[in-house]
């Protein structure tokens, strides 16, 4: 009963919104919407509030997954070895983000905390308190800024992953828009206009990232300080970057990415970046360092029934192939008649390692097409934005499949329910996954 | 006779009741509509706005907006309220359109058929350019003390193909607009209302209620407040400067 319980809050809240809906309904039904003046008090004691020095932004989410596992796939075995009879897991989670931000004159000093509270069936409560953002915004006049602190600094134009962001962490595909935890950083921009149909706006973006023992030893750099810059043009109505950092796995990376609307509801996007990655070699059986360009290419369209459709292809230059990650999966595989045999779990907790580090990870491969179709408010259906989304691997041909329902029923209430199903042969990318089935509720609350 | 001198007498009658209809020429209508843009906004400006999107049942959504505007087709947008929104910007440079969401990070190119705020307003009304960047006047009559304009969009990029404006003969202030897809497809119609000094050479409706036939029962009201005339660099209407636009507000 206990690990069902924030499961059972989720649900209160679905049906207790539809008592404070018809509360809003009978407010509002009552109220003299065009009285001018009833509105401008309201507006301006609102905007008094609003223009206070201090502005405080909150959400809590509440959070539940329930995995049925995969019990024939490798992964499962390399997790579960001691405990195969393990049918699910499930965790929650509370997480709260507060965004406080203070204004003077034109700067700002923003900080953003980050408090998790994990369940984990049979697991103690684990709390993780993070300070995802602190920093200072300094601008001496509209073309100058300076930012000093932590801070997430994402580039790239790409929806489900960004292989252009140099200074910031890897996004999490199951979902992009995910607040993230920034790096300590300097980060100068300087803006210029110009007043012809040509070269629109330029900007200048150079970027200092200090190495200590208490922040930003997990960047993956050898230097005590790196750097790096950013141009941006919007040029011919086309929107284009080009990046440079000094030290990305011990060599410099390069990176380019666009955005151009054909038409106003056509838009179309890509990034190409050259950059140094570690790779695990079966062969020397060893870490090896592999400088190569990857690419992603997307496009956004609306149609007239308000459908938005992503798709995106997604070419990774340090993917492993097919041959590679079969080698791995027989490592598993290995490892897991080695135990079966012996009781010896050596080769398994090896292959865990190299999972944990490597091949565990996401888009490990080399293709891949990412695809996701938006349906704003179907059949009338008000605040509710349902999307199907699909991740393919190009190569093995397994996928991950997804149905989100996203559901607003009052202001500042954010429902969410997925529903995922990863597919795919033996020793395929999604076909290996220890879960087969993901089901994901969250209520989300603004404040 | 009698009656021949009673029905030529009703028949004048007539005559003087009925409507009169002039045509005026292209340019008038040009120059009207360039008229009609000033007396709607200053050509730099900073407002704060409600929109009010009102469902069948009387439930409603409001969204505060802080909103900039520089010259023809530079404006920007910033959300203050409700919280799951505060801090969403969108930034509209001549066909170009970004909407920034803090938690991505970096703004994101959108279309102006889209909505941000869901509801009958689009990114197009919210964003809009002048009437005369937009469309072309094709024909002005006058009518009932109105001035009544067809206009026609000048490219495809634009959210409504045509539009038929009422314009107030005495003040040049529109009172109703109908917006129109290529297919002739009645989108949507806007009712301009409460006329409001905002400043002494200020003075337009203070509000905008849209209803349209594709979402019967629906409604959206815009409520304008505090236009002010105020200058801004060029810098502030850029991509790059959208995460900040919130330190303009003083």
């Amino acid at each position: 009963m206990k690990k069902f319980f924030p499961f059972l809050i989720i649900l209160g809240i679905i049906f207790i919104n539809p008592l404070l809906y018809a509360q809003d309904t009978e407010n509002n039904t009552n109220q003299d919407l065009y009285s001018l003046d009833k509105e401008l008090e309201k507006i301006l004691s609102e905007d008094k509030k609003n223009k206070k020095r201090l502005s405080i932004n909150s959400e809590i989410t509440l959070s539940s997954n329930f995995i049925y596992l995969n019990k024939d796939s490798l992964l499962f075995k390399q997790k579960y070895y001691k405990d195969l009879d393990k049918r699910f897991t499930f965790y929650s989670e509370f997480n709260s983000k507060f965004m406080l931000e203070y204004k003077k004159d034109n700067n700002i000093f923003y900080i953003r905390p980050n408090l998790d509270l994990y369940y984990k069936e049979d697991m103690p409560l684990e709390n993780n308190f993070r300070l995802d953002e602190a920093y200072i915004l300094l601008q001496p006049n509209f073309s100058y800024s300076c930012s000093i602190g932590k801070k997430v600094l994402r580039w790239g134009r790409g929806y489900f992953t960004n292989i252009v962001s140099f200074f910031s962490r890897e996004k999490d595909i199951n979902d992009p828009e995910a607040m993230e935890e920034g790096y300590v950083l300097i980060c100068l921009d300087y803006i210029k206009s110009f007043s012809n149909n040509v070269l629109q706006n330029i900007s200048f973006t150079p970027v200092f990232l200090p190495i200590f023992d208490l922040f930003n030893k997990d960047f993956p750099t050898n230097k005590d300080l790196d750097g790096g810059i950013k141009l941006y043009f919007l040029i011919f109505n086309i929107d284009i970057d080009i990046m440079f950092i000094e030290d990305l796995y011990n060599k410099p990376a390069f990176g380019f990415d666009w955005a151009y609307n054909f038409s106003s509801n056509f838009e179309t996007h890509g990034e190409i970046s050259y950059k140094n990655f570690p790779i695990y070699s079966f062969q020397d059986q060893n870490i090896d360092y592999k400088s190569a360009f990857s690419l992603l290419l997307g496009t956004r369209y609306l149609n007239a029934y308000s459908t938005t459709f992503i798709l995106e292809y997604y070419y990774n230059g340090h993917g492993y192939s097919k041959e590679e990650i079969k080698n791995y999966y027989s490592l598993i595989s290995e490892g897991f008649e080695f135990f079966q045999e012996t009781s010896n779990d050596n080769k398994l907790k090896n292959s865990l390692y190299l999972g944990k580090n490597f091949f565990n990870l996401p888009l490990i491969m080399r293709d891949y097409l990412y695809l996701k179709i938006t349906q704003k408010e179907p059949f009338n259906i008000l605040y509710f934005n349902p999307s199907f989304i699909s991740l393919l691997n190009l190569e093995d041909l397994s996928a991950n499949m997804s149905l989100d329902l996203l559901y607003s029923p009052i202001t500042n209430l954010d429902l969410r329910f997925k529903i995922s199903i990863n597919l795919g042969k033996r020793k395929t990318e999604f076909g290996e996954k220890a879960g087969l089935t993901n089901l994901y509720l969250e209520g989300k609350y603004y404040f | 006779m009698y009656q021949y001198k009673i029905l030529g007498f009703l028949l004048l009658c007539l005559l003087f009741s009925a409507p009169k209809v002039y045509s005026l020429s292209q340019e008038q209508g040009a120059k009207l509509l360039k008229q009609v843009d000033r007396h709607l906004f200053p050509d730099s400006y900073e407002l704060y706005r409600k929109l009010i999107n009102i469902e069948p049942d009387g439930s409603k959504r409001e969204f505060i907006f802080y909103t900039v505007r520089k010259g023809k087709d530079k404006i920007a947008s910033l959300f203050l309220s409700p919280p799951s929104e505060k801090g969403r910007a969108t930034l509209r440079l001549g066909d170009n359109m970004w909407l920034y969401i803090p938690n991505v990070g970096r703004p994101i190119r959108i279309t102006s058929l889209q909505s941000v705020t869901g509801g009958i307003f689009n990114n197009a009304d919210i964003m809009r350019l002048d009437f005369s960047v937009e469309y072309n006047c094709e024909k002005i009559e006058e009518k009932n003390g109105n001035y009544i304009l067809e206009l026609k969009a000048k490219s495809n990029a634009v959210a409504y193909d045509r539009l038929v404006m009422v314009v107030d003969k005495k003040t040049i202030l529109p009172k109703e607009i109908k917006c129109f897809a290529a297919s002739g497809l009645l989108i949507k119609t806007l009712h301009f209302k409460q006329i409001k000094k905002f400043a002494p050479d200020i003075v337009r409706p203070a509000i905008i209620e849209t209803d349209s036939p594709l979402h019967k029962g629906y409604k959206s009201i815009m409520i304008f407040l505090r236009l002010k005339k105020r200058k801004f660099p060029d810098e502030v209407f850029t991509f790059s400067f959208m995460p900040r636009l919130n330190s303009l507000r003083k």
